[in-house]
């Protein structure tokens, strides 16, 4: 159930990448899209009745049904560089502005350079 | 014979002789040209007696595979004929050290095609000295660049297509020897052999400059500096005469293709090639009439006589065999020498518009004779060899019943004397330009070598015996027929021809002439502008060049003609339109239409491949 | 010699350079010769293939491995990096300035060729990619800004769905480790339809990088306006590292369906570079599109997934950085003598510049496959190898070649285009000391592997076929030992 929702959320994404002019929606649709893989990714660690994976003395589960904590490091992971690629593009995006005066990609995208 | 001793001490010479062309460069020269001919006498003498076999592991699938059997021993000894000759007449010239260094490669290369006893060794040999060629040409002149651009492309066109046919051999036969292939091949579904087969032909089709791949000729030829000419148009292009030979010959082509439909006895694949060829033949003699430059001239000439070689190696049968092996030897001494004699008027009168010089035959005597010898060879006018090599093309031609391709060979034999009188009329014969007063003959070292050539075009004119019992020798080692030949006389088809007996009655003939003309009284000089017309004096001397713009009725009869040359520039225009679409589609500037490029094919991808 | 310290040595300099500006120039230069002599001594040299991270033995934990490929490809690229450091160090403050970027693309590159496991992978994939965004921007003007963002927007959309591939591995096979997936994937112990979605998104993932269409919109944006120690790293040490990935995790986990695919992608990449590569008139965009089309033919071989195919690969891989290394410096020294690189302003450049004209025909000649040298042996494995798909493949492969040579050559003739009368030039260019050295280096290594007979390439073949069997010979070890 999850993952289709964790799907959607990818699909809105990339659908935001592709239908948005201004840069910071776009790096915001990025951003959501890397929240559906990352939940995605968490799903896929879940065991049907595990408990937390963490060794304490509170805990009371005997048995050794944990959920996966594979993949949440993974995602610890990858949220870490989601955020570090964020930071990383919005200040391109400053930088842009400064020297372009906009941040609309389809006028980035049109003149200037040296197309033949 | 050791070939891979010559083969590595060619290799190495190359960026020998730049180190000492870099300290001295005529000592590099004569070097070189003294190595080329001791390659020579050592190729010529060693007689092509016995077949020897060497391999040389290169990786664990290639090898390079070297023979030295006749086929090998007679291409390797024109080839290096023409390149000693050559080495020996460019001492004179300009020179630089990158040419010689280019040079020493182009003819490494061109010497390990010709011993060459696999496809891949014949192809990578090839490769070396078709590009140090291209940068060869590009030396001297500065069109010369848009013209080998030319070359590029259609040499890349014949490569790759050699390439694929050779890959496609090793791929279905497990081989890509010479002998094996032609074991092989028989046993192949028809679909194989049609691919190999004309896949190859693409390549011979290229390198010989014949039709539909000729356009690169004219530019190249007459744009390279003027002493790689003649090794271009009397060496490179004979090696698509190699294979030609192997694939039309050696392989037993005509019994590969038997099954399939077939014209006047001719499998229909080898008549289509020997139609090229014919067409090759009429399209070289017409655009070389209408020629000013003498260079482009003689370029356009080849395309006609690759066209006989190529014609005569695919109708197949004794005579036409011989014939075609013998045209190639004529025609690269015949072509070599003509490149030479316009060589070396144009570094005696630093130009090679015809139109632009004559009456030089009183001052350069003996080119003109070499240049006059190598004409008539060409226009298959005996005493001369190249009258031999046609006459037996001719003969094969008439007992097969094919007549469209024999009006197409005696149209070019017919047209051939129109364009080689051309040069000869405007370079040599009426009145001498009065800037050209100061000139005077070529150095000996010039002369030589084209009186060299000269010689052997007259010997094996008055004795082309010698020649074709080698080329017997060839035929034979392969299981072909042979030509019915004794001392001085050759019995073909349709009759026989006695070329002591005809050139004894030539001789007669000249000495009464001779005796007749000595006897008159002398003609009296006159000036070309020793004249007067309505009244009125001369003053420029090029209107009343007869030579300029020589056959204009011919020219205007073929203006409408259409043209090939341009099919090269449009391919490249639509290449670049194309380019500008794909760019449109894949690298659009906005990002978005890549990533939804990304998206699509996913999906597309997903939805094709469950 | 533990390979980690390939990685641990660039990184723990940035860190360093990160806070201590005043040394970071140094720490750039001590860590590209520490790690090209450490590439080159270290690795060769080694006899075990495994090391293990942080005690976790395999394939539990992450572990690097040294195979025949590595030991290959790990010493090139970490020369290639030292040369493109030290090519502009006289010259360049951007290498003090992107110090640390350029130090951490050093151990995310090493990371990339060396670790085994598919999550490090990603990491390294990452890591090398932000490195790559900035390096992308180094250019002047706002150009390179906006080029570089275009390249973060699809990287980190390819990085996306490589992460999701990777999940849905995971999902099925329980394990990270690469050689123990190949070795699962290949018994048929995951579903195919899992395989299938999971391979086409790591394409897609690592495809991005690799410069395979459709994903490599970004190039000629890229490449023609990021600064010159940028171009060269990213123009030929990133893709030997990029392509590696994708060979070595294709190799291993691949649908079979999806290689297929794999194949057809890369000719279509081929073709679209060489053609549109025809019709260019600036050098520098020439080089751009050309460096596509040669990473889609040494991907379209590793998608016919043979030794003699995989070698050929490889073959073309090496040949294309150490060839475009040579390239893109002459482009760049083109431009800072006569500001621009089109076609008009390099007539006759060669006749002035007789060195550069020399190792522009080398390379040029080389990247066309032209006899003599190095690229040639590795354009005939890929020909031989083309035919065992069908046999269009070949076909539009030797038309994409054709089309190559003839604007390679018409390059060559520009540089040496006898302008006017054939004169000695007036003035000698000459170009810097490094390139020089460099170029004399690269052009020897050119033409002696194009020369050299078989002992010599049986590394190659030995490289190919560890990817392609011996990733899946210790994967079944391992499983056999569980």
């Amino acid at each position: 159930m999850i993952q289709y929702f964790s799907m959607m959320l990818v699909a809105a994404g990339l659908y935001g990448l592709l239908s948005q002019k201004n840069l910071v929606k776009l790096i915001i649709s990025l951003n959501i899209a890397e929240i559906g893989v990352n939940l995605f990714i968490v799903s896929i660690g879940y065991v049907e009745g595990g408990a937390a994976p963490i060794l304490s003395s509170v805990s009371n589960n005997s048995s050794l049904l944990f959920v996966d904590p594979l993949p949440q490091a993974l995602v610890l992971t990858s949220i870490v560089i989601g955020v570090g690629v964020t930071a990383l593009a919005l200040s391109l995006i400053v930088s842009v502005s400064k020297s372009r005066g906009t941040i609309d990609i389809s006028e980035l995208s049109s003149g200037g350079g040296d197309r033949e | 014979m050791n070939i891979l001793f010559v083969l590595a001490a060619s290799l190495f010479a190359a960026p020998l002789f730049f180190l000492i062309s870099k300290w001295k460069k005529s000592v590099a020269y004569i070097a070189y040209a003294a190595f080329q001919v001791l390659v020579f006498l050592y190729v010529f003498f060693w007689g092509g007696t016995g077949a020897s076999y060497e391999v040389v592991g290169i990786t664990s699938k290639l090898n390079f595979n070297f023979s030295m059997n006749p086929v090998n021993w007679f291409f390797a000894s024109i080839v290096m004929l023409i390149i000693s000759t050559t080495a020996v007449f460019l001492l004179p010239l300009k020179k630089s050290p990158v040419k010689i260094f280019l040079l020493s490669l182009v003819t490494a290369g061109v010497l390990g095609a010709v011993f060459s006893a696999d496809f891949l060794t014949l192809m990578i040999f090839w490769e070396i000295s078709t590009w140090s060629s291209l940068l060869l040409i590009i030396q001297d002149k500065e069109k010369s660049t848009g013209e080998a651009i030319k070359y590029a492309a259609i040499a890349a066109i014949g490569s790759y297509s050699m390439l694929f046919a050779i890959f496609y051999m090793d791929s279905r036969l497990g081989t890509v020897e010479f002998s094996s292939v032609a074991l092989k091949i028989e046993s192949q579904p028809i679909g194989v052999q049609l691919t190999i087969f004309i896949a190859l032909a693409i390549m011979v089709l290229a390198k010989m400059g014949s039709f539909p791949l000729h356009t690169w000729l004219r530019g190249s030829h007459s744009s390279a500096p003027d002493e790689f000419s003649p090794i271009l148009s009397g060496g490179l292009t004979k090696l698509g005469g190699f294979l030609l030979f192997i694939m039309s010959i050696v392989f037993p082509s005509f019994k590969v293709f038997g099954n399939l439909p077939l014209l006047n006895g001719i499998p229909i694949v080898n008549y289509g090639l020997a139609l090229l060829g014919g067409i090759s033949i009429v399209v070289g003699t017409v655009m070389a009439i209408r020629m000013e430059d003498a260079k482009e001239l003689i370029a356009f000439s080849t395309v006609s006589n690759s066209g006989y070689i190529v014609l005569a190696l695919s109708i197949g049968g004794t005579y036409a065999t011989a014939g075609g092996m013998m045209h190639i030897l004529n025609h690269a001494m015949a072509s070599a020498a003509m490149f030479m004699a316009i060589a070396a008027v144009a570094y005696m009168t630093k130009t090679t518009r015809m139109h632009e010089m004559g009456g030089l035959i009183v001052k350069m005597p003996f080119t003109f004779a070499v240049y006059l010898v190598a004409i008539i060879s060409v226009a298959g006018i005996p005493p001369t060899s190249g009258f031999v090599s046609k006459w037996l093309i001719y003969q094969q031609l008439v007992q097969d019943g094919l007549p469209f391709l024999a009006f197409a060979a005696f149209f070019g034999s017919i047209g051939s004397f129109m364009y080689v009188f051309k040069p000869l009329a405007g370079i040599f014969l009426g009145q001498l330009k009065p800037e050209h007063e100061k000139v005077r003959e070529a150095p000996l070292i010039m002369l030589a070598p084209m009186a060299f050539l000269t010689l052997l075009t007259i010997f094996w004119g008055v004795f082309p015996s010698n020649a074709i019992r080698s080329i017997n020798r060839i035929t034979e080692s392969i299981g072909g027929g042979t030509v019915d030949v004794t001392f001085s006389r050759i019995v073909a088809l349709t009759g026989q021809w006695d070329s002591v007996l005809v050139t004894t009655v030539f001789v007669i003939g000249l000495a009464i002439s001779l005796l007749i003309f000595m006897r008159a009284k002398k003609a009296r000089h006159v000036d070309l502008l020793d004249n007067y017309t309505g009244g009125d004096f001369l003053y420029t001397a090029e209107l009343y060049h007869f030579s300029y713009r020589m056959y204009r009725p011919f020219d205007r009869l073929f203006e409408k003609w259409p043209s090939m040359e341009n099919w090269l520039s449009s391919t490249s225009e639509k290449i670049k339109e194309l380019g500008a679409l794909f760019r449109a589609v894949f690298f659009n500037r906005n990002p978005q239409v890549y990533i939804a490029l990304t998206v699509i094919v996913l999906v597309g991808a997903f939805w094709w491949l469950r | 010699m533990n390979p980690v310290w390939l990685i641990a040595i660039p990184l723990a300099l940035a860190f360093v350079s990160a806070f201590w500006r005043i040394v970071s120039g140094w720490a750039l230069i001590i860590a590209a010769f520490f790690n090209a002599f450490a590439g080159v001594f270290g690795v060769i040299f080694l006899t075990a293939t495994s090391f293990s991270i942080g005690g976790w033995k395999a394939p539990y934990g992450i572990n690097l491995l040294v195979n025949d490929a590595t030991k290959l490809l790990l010493p090139i690229s970490n020369i290639l990096f030292l040369f493109a450091v030290l090519s502009y160090l006289r010259k360049g403050e951007e290498t003090t300035k992107y110090s640390v970027v350029f130090l951490v693309a050093l151990a995310s590159l090493n990371g990339i060729l060396l670790t085994n496991d598919l999550f490090n992978l990603f990491v390294f994939l990452e890591i090398a990619g932000i490195s790559a965004y900035l390096l992308a921007s180094t250019g002047e003007g706002s150009d390179s800004k906006v080029a570089s963002f275009k390249y973060l927007m699809i990287g980190s959309v390819g990085s996306l769905l490589y992460l999701l591939g990777v999940a849905i591995l995971y999902g099925a096979a329980g394990t990270l480790n690469i050689s123990e997936l190949a070795a699962r994937v290949s018994s048929g112990q995951i579903s195919g339809d899992v395989t299938l979605v999971s391979s086409l998104l790591i394409v897609a993932g690592l495809g991005v990088e690799s410069k395979l269409l459709p994903f490599n919109g970004w190039v000629p944006d890229v490449l023609t306006k990021s600064s010159r120690v940028a171009t060269l790293v990213l123009a030929s040490v990133y893709p030997l590292a990029m392509v590696y990935a994708f060979s070595k995790v294709i190799l291993a986990v691949g649908d079979d369906r999806v290689l297929n695919l794999v194949v057809l992608l890369g000719i279509a990449t081929v073709l679209v570079g060489e053609v549109i590569a025809f019709g260019q008139k600036s050098l520098r965009r020439t080089l751009a599109y050309s460096s596509i089309a040669q990473s889609g033919l040494a991907i379209f071989l590793v998608g016919i997934g043979s030794v003699e195919a995989v070698t050929g690969s490889i073959m073309l891989l090496i040949n294309n950085a150490l060839s475009k290394f040579m390239l893109f410096s002459i482009d760049d020294q083109v431009i800072d003598e006569a500001g621009r690189d089109d076609r008009d302003t390099l007539y006759g450049y060669g006749r002035k510049s007789p060195i550069v004209g020399v190792t522009f025909v080398v390379s040029a000649l080389s990247i066309a496959g032209m006899p003599l040298f190095f690229g040639f042996r590795g354009k005939l494995n890929a020909i031989s190898a083309s035919f065992e798909a069908s046999l269009a493949v070949p076909v539009l492969i030797l038309i994409a070649a054709a089309i190559e040579v003839t604007y390679y050559f018409r390059w060559i003739f520009t540089f040496f285009k006898p302008v006017g009368t054939v004169q000695a030039p007036e003035k000698r260019i000459l170009p810097s000391v490094e390139f020089l050295a460099f170029g004399l280096v690269l052009s020897t290594v050119i033409v002696f592997l194009g020369v050299s007979s078989g002992e010599a390439f049986t590394m190659f073949e030995r490289a190919a076929d560890s990817l392609v069997n011996g990733v899946l010979a210790i994967g079944k070890a391992i499983l056999g030992g569980m």
